[in-house]
């Protein structure tokens, strides 16, 4: 018995001291990706290495990270800019990314809430798990709002590259990056990046297999926004809401559009915020600046930060600076 | 409690030190532990299971000792009786009870005078199947005076929920396993090394293997209008790798288990996909349920003794009840009577019994005509897949359909980036498996090859396999029987 457990232990020794080294070796190289996982890992990278310092950041979805150029409203408002729009997450995802930021970045003056229909709706799938990897370790925040997806268990967040088994891409891309120079693609700048296309058939699609859509908020996490716009009004954190065109055909595809886009009004009343909507706007009528019902391709992610911008200019003059 | 899970790799070494440092002053305390550590075991899934493994045993440790009192020939038989309709009515309630209350009123609707019968919503105890044919062989063996009936009821209960084979066995029988819970246990080296050699294995072919195939297999088979012949094939071939190797995984899983406790299970699969015939096939495919077949129903019957008409009855009975032990589905009585039919060529020519022995045991290489019947045989046994593996019977029909249809020739609609690392895989495992057929495992007696540090290479790779290529984690398909 003695042989066998001295040699079981011999054998797991250096499993057992190469974990973490490993576990650092594959984080620190599956940071430099941006073709996978969406490309969030360079936004975590700004944001974790605290020298993000925008005093304006825009908050959403997908919708927020391809529509609002930062570039162009740096040039416009004469202050620092950063996109933090998250792909495919609703505001429960979101909210995680604010408070992280919090951790590691002075708070920012201005927030530019990017609403969408699912803005308050509970996803039951944690989209794009593979962002959290390189960060999750012994982060608490990251394993208070991804543990109940019950995608990772309680022991990935604290014992060091069990996390990454069976994430063979995940892996893959970690190794590529540490042997052959890292992709020199254009990535995302600021938090943003355009897509340069043209409408495609996703809609059709969706309409094949759906006759319509109908979003639910969830009450908890409703009340959680609520709150967390009470936060921010606390710590003079201003929040402008913002709801981004979605081409017009589309719209009437989501059933309670607009007992949604009342819930935002009555929250922006609520909370005496600014509220923007642009479904409505000229842009929101042309094919041309959309390669989907609810995205805008670069020259409308252009167009519309533009406009954007001239409003804020307007409406908020202390926003911009000389 | 997955073998494949956090769970079971705290919970095993917690119980083997508890075996061995705690309670190995006594086979009594070592049988309890085990005996709380199975039941443990299996009420992770559900708690509520307990209940009815525990009045299996209570039924069948009772009749044993009434059997072992009573000399009477005709009480005895009763005794039995008693058993086997306790049993199996167990079995057929929670396994079969739907499925024979829908074909009831599907047939007398179609003879014209419709009747009512509601489903009921029953949660199939895991492993049922598997426990309820072990305490059958115990009574049985009991009843042919095989075996002394056993009063040490600790050990009795430790034979029926033993947990590594508790859930998708190796099916033990009583004569085997019983005794070995009677005997003093000496912690054995190369026993356990070969054991923890065995699960490692086990474990690749679950975790790299099976579950990698899967994820192909079931983009074809829940989706079998969008792909073309060709890719259907393919998800078919993968089936049958993922079937294999989830079983015999978990079955080497659990015999590396069960050595690390000092217990000899019985072999449950010899190479099967190796096979020249499918006579052969069934001699290496789950080995403990054919011979459980062999043993307790097709020899009872007559076997081969009553001439070719009893006979052929007899392998139609086998299969079909093989067929719907698995499941309640007329795809199951379906992959078993097409097994029937394979088998019946054979049996008439007498020459189901023309491989025992090794394919290719004096060359590496095998013959063309070997390999022909291996590859004819191997697509044999992927055509009964379909039907196991399909939701119904139109599904089956369905996906066969489109297996044979024009499109059979037609580019592999599924990503290169899936299928061809998956093909690779594949080719290694295979290869392995043909390099080592002549042993139990393929890592069996490695020792006498390889020096260490090759063998510690070899478990370093596998375990790295089995980290880095671990597909999306699959429940093992045997727990549904």
């Amino acid at each position: 018995m003695k042989r066998f457990l001295k040699n079981l232990s011999y054998f797991l020794l250096p499993v057992l001291v190469l974990a973490y080294p490993l576990d650092i070796f594959l984080s620190n190289n599956l940071k430099k990706s941006k073709a996978y996982g969406q490309d969030e890992y360079s936004v975590y990278n700004d944001m974790y290495s605290g020298n993000l310092r925008a005093e304006v950041v825009v908050y959403g979805s997908s919708r927020a990270w391809t529509h609002l150029n930062p570039i162009l409203l740096e040039k416009g408002l004469h202050r620092s800019v950063y996109n933090l729009g998250l792909d495919g997450h609703t505001f429960q995802l979101q909210y995680l990314r604010h408070l992280e930021y919090l951790k590691y970045n002075p708070k920012p003056r201005y927030i530019l809430y990017s609403l969408d229909v699912f803005t308050l709706e509970r996803l039951p799938d944690l989209y794009n798990v593979q962002q959290f990897l390189p960060y999750m370790l012994y982060n608490e925040n990251i394993k208070n709002f991804t543990l109940p997806y019950g995608h990772f268990s309680f022991l990935d967040y604290y014992l060091p590259l069990l996390r990454y088994s069976g994430k063979k891409w995940a892996v893959l891309h970690a190794v590529k990056n540490a042997v052959v120079p890292v992709d020199q693609s254009a990535g995302r700048v600021k938090g943003y990046r355009a897509k340069d296309e043209t409408w495609n058939g996703d809609f059709e699609k969706a309409q094949e297999k759906l006759q319509y859509y109908k979003a639910i908020p969830d009450p908890e996490l409703t009340k959680l926004f609520h709150q967390f716009l009470q936060n921010c009004a606390r710590q003079n954190i201003e929040v402008i809401f913002v709801y981004s065109p979605e081409y017009i055909e589309g719209q009437k595809f989501v059933q309670n559009r607009e007992e949604i886009l009342q819930l935002y009004r009555n929250m922006a009343a609520q909370h005496r915020l600014l509220f923007l909507d642009y479904s409505q706007d000229k842009i929101s009528q042309e094919k041309k600046f959309f390669y989907n019902v609810t995205h805008l391709n670069k020259t409308g992610s252009e167009a519309f930060t533009n406009t954007l911008l001239q409003d804020l200019k307007r409406l908020k003059p202390a926003m911009a600076l000389p | 409690m997955l073998f494949n899970s956090i769970d079971f790799a705290l919970f095993l070494p917690i119980v083997f030190l508890l075996y061995w440092f705690v309670t190995n002053k006594s086979i009594w305390w070592q049988n309890l532990l085990i005996v709380g550590a199975s039941y443990l075991f299996y009420g992770w899934w559900d708690w509520r299971f307990l209940f009815l493994i525990f009045f299996s045993t209570l039924v069948d440790y009772g009749i044993g000792l009434a059997l072992g009192n009573e000399a009477h020939a005709g009480k005895r038989k009763a005794l039995l009786w008693v058993s086997v309709l306790v049993n199996l009515g167990l079995l057929g309630f929670f396994k079969y009870y739907n499925f024979f209350l829908e074909n009831f009123v599907s047939a007398f609707t179609l003879l014209g005078r419709p009747i009512s019968g509601d489903a009921l919503h029953i949660v199939l105890p895991v492993g049922i199947s598997f426990y309820t044919f072990q305490t059958l062989s115990y009574t049985i063996d009991v009843y042919r005076k095989k075996l002394a009936p056993t009063k040490d009821f600790v050990s009795f209960m430790a034979f029926v929920s033993f947990f590594p084979q508790l859930v998708a066995g190796p099916i033990e029988r009583a004569t085997h396993l019983l005794p070995q819970f009677h005997q003093p246990r000496k912690f054995q080296y190369r026993s356990a090394v070969d054991g923890m050699r065995q699960i490692l294995w086990g474990l690749s072919k679950k975790v790299v293997v099976a579950d990698n195939c899967a994820e192909f297999a079931n983009l074809t088979f829940n989706h079998t209008s969008d792909y073309a012949g060709s890719t259907l094939w393919l998800g078919a071939v993968f089936f049958a790798f993922q079937i294999y190797c989830d079983f015999s995984g978990y079955s080497d899983i659990a015999i590396g288990t069960a050595r690390l406790f000092g217990f000899d299970l019985m072999r449950n699969f010899a190479f099967p996909y190796f096979s020249r015939d499918v006579a052969e096939f069934w001699r290496r495919w789950h080995i403990s349920l054919s011979t459980w077949f062999r043993d307790y129903l097709y020899i009872p019957l007559g076997g081969s003794r009553g001439g070719t008409m009893l006979n052929i009855r007899n392998i139609f009975i086998i299969f079909i009840v093989s067929g719907l032990w698995h499941g309640a589905n007329w795809t199951f009585i379906v992959w078993g009577l097409l097994h029937a039919l394979y088998f019946l060529p054979l049996l008439l020519l007498k020459r189901n019994r023309q491989h025992v022995g090794t394919v290719a045991e004096a060359s590496f290489f095998p013959s063309a005509k070997e390999a022909t019947q291996i590859i004819f045989t191997f697509g044999l046994v992927v055509l009964g897949w379909v039907f196991f593996r399909a939701h119904d019977m139109s599904h089956a029909v369905q996906y066969l359909t489109g297996m044979f249809s024009s499109s059979i020739l037609a580019p592999i609609e599924i990503e290169a980036q899936i299928t061809l690392p998956l093909l690779l895989i594949l080719a290694v495992f295979i290869s392995v498996e043909w390099c080592t057929k002549h042993k139990l495992h393929p890592l069996e007696k490695l020792e006498q090859k390889w020096k260490r540090p090759m063998r510690l290479t070899i478990y370093y790779m596998l375990a790295a396999a089995i980290f880095v290529l671990e597909g999306q984690p699959q429940a093992f398909i045997y727990f549904q029987f």
